[in-house]
């Protein structure tokens, strides 16, 4: 059996692994990246591409963002493909007194972050957004959000690390992590022993079964988002559009009685993209349905009921498409990022749920910082492993 | 210049003759007979179906291309609208002292009518003589495929295979 | 929301032979077609097929089409038409649009039998009015009864570029040429005969470099190549054409086999991505089968044959034939299509 040995190993392939790699080989770090499909062949291949600072709740998961937006510009410029980066609005439609009334609360905490965000009362709205239903409360606005080729993206950051010297395995699923005494010593794949200091797991919703190989628990799961492609149109919408449940639906989804509500799982996390091509993405459902990722009729019906209802001239559009992907989903939305304490050498950045592309650069360079040891850009303490366990050091 | 029926569509007279379903000069000198262009092993076989005398054979494996016993045949033409290549042709040598007749399959519109003279072109549709329209033959069993046989100089016989494309006001 | 026991999506030649074989056996059938009429391609075909004289060899394709639309209606088979299958999601249930609103039907299984789509290229004014596949002009000429244009290019000299230039002359349209790129014609040479016997040049080792004109096609250009594939500068021509034809090539409409997570197999010599099918046309997906183009592209002889098959197997696994019988038509079926895509 081939033997090798590198710096860094980085499991997974999608726009985190390849985020990271891009991140290390810039520091001169040898990389091996191992992916056991291809690149992009997971939830990377299979999300929209919103760049989306309104959907976050304030705090450190808002904060987070924000320094991971700022990376865009210049990450973009550094990579040889055209990603389809753009900087446009994003819209949160207020469909009920009660949104209004919580949106009010929500709005004065993200201007205090540091969000320039305006509510705007059922007229305004409508200049904006001329499509738009006139059975509308109102809605949040901001100026603070972009929009990208997620595929595009992650084969940029791909092809990058590859250039600057990055070792990049496809189709080789790891089958063992070698370790020892608390410490990391490499990875077996069916061909290859690869050994290395470091192990970083960003593998997504496959976050757990890596971690099981070392024998620890790692609480992500695959959580479904089906959506909707539609012919290209002229432009419809001018901004990134989500509606106002979007929040509850992403936060409150853990609720064992939320689950079990079709509504809330299928049809109430709206949200309405158009790419540069004019084919609107409108997405998305969040269901628990383990790695099953067919899309399914009630799912897609929903999702078209609750579009149509906010937009009606889209009864007359086309859908061309449906698609779903696994969003790997912790219990607090946030993502796992840091060393794993028990485990010397193993990182983790996994559990991005739908925030994976807005999220991979900082991602990619708080694991870099961490790796060689520099300041770190950003206070990660909230996204550790341990916050989800009890003071006996298992998982809550 | 290229030759041959893979490189301009058109078969030679040389690639026609080492067929199977190509018969002697002197079996048409002896009068009507078939003549097989049928150059690829296409599976297809409803020549050998067709034929009364069974003259015609391909046999169990559909890809043979057709074999023709021109002992047996008696230039009847019915493999002629049998053959969807429209690769049948009756030539008869025994005609008249300077002409031949043959015997062709035609698809277009306007058919030529009986007596007259027209064109006659060879296998690159090139006219090389003049040639008077005989019979028309449009029959049911034909399934849509109306039969013309021409009368040409006996010199032509083995080169006419058809006449030049016409316009609907005539000629 | 409807029950089936067999939906068969596509009523081309796969799916209408599909229907009998599976209907004579009294399953519930019904077939789903997004076109006017059921016969897919088959209308359009007025030439006489190849094929074995047990079969329908001699025929035209249309009348095909019409021996095998009677036999449906003689054994009532459901067939919606104008409905397009929007998806096909777990647990057999077809979602239908049809132009009264979106139906769900409920199948036990499912037969794809959805065809292929013509494959297009792109030239400088290839986007031009005027420039169309070639099935497409033959579906003007032979179903809507309109001439595609006056004066026609074709590209692609396999048998659909040579069949479409005879039936262009037949319905009065005057074709310049026929473009090959390989050395050699592709398709057979019974079919270039006829048309070279009508006058028509085929300039193999022929590129279309170039369609001109304001807002529609009014010039094609043309080049020859060289064996490493460059263009011979000097071997230019340019034809007066208010049409060029695409004939080059289709590839299977698989979309719902991908939906359904089969497998898949790439097979140029069969179009493209092919989904995986066991001996009785059955998928990776239990209860999804697959027969015609979308399982290989090929003639129409061979998607008859295939879908009689698919709706055989099918019908069989929900009892209404025995094994022996199917066994019996499989190995009579499998060795007419050996004969076929010799």
């Amino acid at each position: 059996m081939k033997r090798q040995y590198v710096d860094v190993i980085i499991i997974g392939g999608g726009v985190i692994g390849t985020s990271i790699a891009y991140y290390l080989v810039k520091e001169g770090v040898k990389v091996t990246l191992i992916e056991k499909e291809d690149i992009a062949s997971g939830t990377s291949g299979a999300c929209d591409g919103n760049l989306m600072l309104l959907s976050k709740s304030p705090g450190h998961h808002f904060q987070l963002a924000r320094e991971s937006l700022k990376l865009f510009p210049s990450l973009i410029k550094d990579l040889d493909v055209n990603v389809g980066y753009r900087k446009n609005g994003c819209l949160m439609l207020l469909e009920t007194k009660e949104q209004w009334d919580l949106s009010q609360k929500n709005i004065k905490q993200q201007q205090e972050a540091g969000l320039n965000v305006k509510l705007m009362d059922d007229k305004q709205t409508r200049n904006t957004e001329p499509f738009l239903t006139s059975d509308i409360y109102g809605s949040c606005h901001t100026q603070e959000n972009g929009h990208i080729n997620p595929i595009m993206l992650t084969l940029g950051l791909y092809q990058k690390s590859r250039q600057q010297g990055a070792d990049i395995l496809l189709h080789e699923p790891v089958k063992e992590i070698l370790y020892k005494k608390g410490q990391v010593l490499g990875v077996r794949t069916a061909c290859q022993e690869i050994y290395a200091k470091y192990i970083v797991n960003a593998t997504g919703v496959y976050a757990n079964e890596i971690g099981k190989m070392t024998e620890i628990d790692i609480p992500v799961l695959p959580k479904r988002g089906q959506v909707l492609v539609t012919e290209s149109i002229p432009p419809f919408i001018n901004n990134s559009i989500i509606c106002g449940c979007y929040l509850k639906a992403k936060h409150h989804l853990c609720d064992k009685k939320d689950i079990n509500d079709p509504i809330v799982s299928l049809g109430r996390g709206l949200s309405l993209e158009q790419t540069i091509e004019g084919n609107l993405l409108i997405g998305s459902t969040r269901e628990y349905v383990n790695f099953d990722t067919r899309t399914t009729y009630e799912g897609m019906t929903a999702i078209a009921q609750h579009a149509c209802q906010l937009f009606p001239k889209l009864k007359e559009v086309k859908m061309i498409r449906s698609f779903s992907g696994l969003r790997p989903a912790t219990i607090d939305g946030l993502p796992i990022i840091g060393h794993i304490k028990t485990l010397k050498g193993m990182l983790l950045a996994v559990g991005h749920e739908g925030d994976g592309i807005i999220l991979a650069p900082i991602t990619g360079k708080l694991i870099a910082e961490l790796i060689c040891g520099k300041k770190l850009s950003f206070n990660i303490q909230p996204f550790s492993l341990e916050r989800f366990k009890d003071a006996s050091g298992k998982l809550k | 210049m290229d030759k041959g029926y893979l490189k301009t569509g058109a078969p030679t007279l040389e690639e026609l003759q080492m067929l199977p379903g190509y018969p002697t000069r002197n079996r048409m000198e002896k009068g009507p007979v078939a003549v097989i262009e049928c150059m690829q092993n296409i599976p297809c076989n409803p020549c050998e179906a067709s034929c009364p005398t069974r003259a015609i054979v391909i046999g169990e494996d559909l890809s043979r291309r057709p074999i023709l016993n021109e002992k047996k045949c008696i230039g009847c033409g019915k493999c002629i609208a049998a053959c969807p290549g429209l690769a049948i042709f009756i030539v008869n040598l025994n005609y008249s002292e300077t002409e031949a007749l043959i015997q062709f399959p035609y698809e277009l519109l306007p058919l030529p009518l009986e007596n007259q003279v027209v064109d006659a072109v060879n296998r690159e549709g090139v006219i090389i003589t003049k040639g008077k329209v005989k019979r028309v033959d449009i029959k049911p069993s034909y399934h849509h495929t109306p039969i013309i046989s021409l009368l040409i100089p006996k010199e032509y016989a083995e080169e006419v295979r058809g006449i030049a494309r016409r316009k609907e006001n005539g000629s | 929301m409807s029950e089936t026991e067999i939906a068969i999506i596509g009523a081309g030649p796969a799916g209408l032979s599909a229907g009998i074989a599976a209907a004579e056996s009294g399953a519930k059938v019904c077939l789903i077609d997004r076109n006017l009429e059921a016969g897919g391609q088959l209308f359009k075909q007025i030439h006489k097929f190849f094929g074995s004289s047990k079969h329908f060899a001699g025929e035209r394709g249309f009348l095909i089409g019409r021996k095998l639309l009677e036999s449906c209606n003689k054994l009532a088979v459901e067939i919606h038409l104008q409905s397009y299958v929007g998806g096909i999601f777990p647990e057999g249930k077809i979602m239908m649009v049809t132009p009264h609103g979106t139906e769900i039907i409920q199948a036990q299984k499912i037969i794809l039998a959805t065809g292929a789509i013509e494959k297009s290229l792109a030239f400088p004014g290839s986007t031009l009015p005027g420039v169309m596949g070639a099935g497409a002009a033959q579906t003007l000429c032979n179903i809507q009864g309109v001439q595609p244009g006056k004066e026609v290019l074709m590209v692609g000299s396999g048998n659909v570029g040579l069949i479409v230039t005879y039936q262009l002359l037949q319905a009065g349209v005057n074709v310049v040429g026929i473009v090959e790129l390989a050395s050699e014609i592709k398709g057979y040479g019974v079919h270039s005969a006829k048309i070279r016997r009508l006058g028509i040049p085929i300039y193999t080792q022929h590129t279309i470099l170039e369609a001109k004109g304001n807002k529609k096609v009014e010039k094609a250009v043309i080049g020859k190549i060289d064996q490493n594939q460059k263009i011979i500068l000097n071997s230019l021509k340019e034809f007066y054409v208010d049409t060029i034809c695409l004939a080059i090539g289709l590839n299977p409409l698989a979309e719902l086999a991908w939906m359904c997570g089969c497998h898949f197999d790439y097979k140029p010599a069969l179009g493209s991505h092919i989904p995986w099918h066991n001996p009785y046309m059955e998928t990776n997906i239990k209860n999804i089968y697959v027969a015609g183009d979308v399982a290989g592209i090929g003639e129409a002889t061979i998607a008859m044959e295939e879908g009689k098959l698919a709706g055989l197997a099918a019908a069989t696994s929900l009892g209404y034939y025995n094994h022996a019988f199917l066994e019996k038509q499989r190995s009579n079926i499998e060795n007419d299509l050996k004969n076929l895509r010799r």
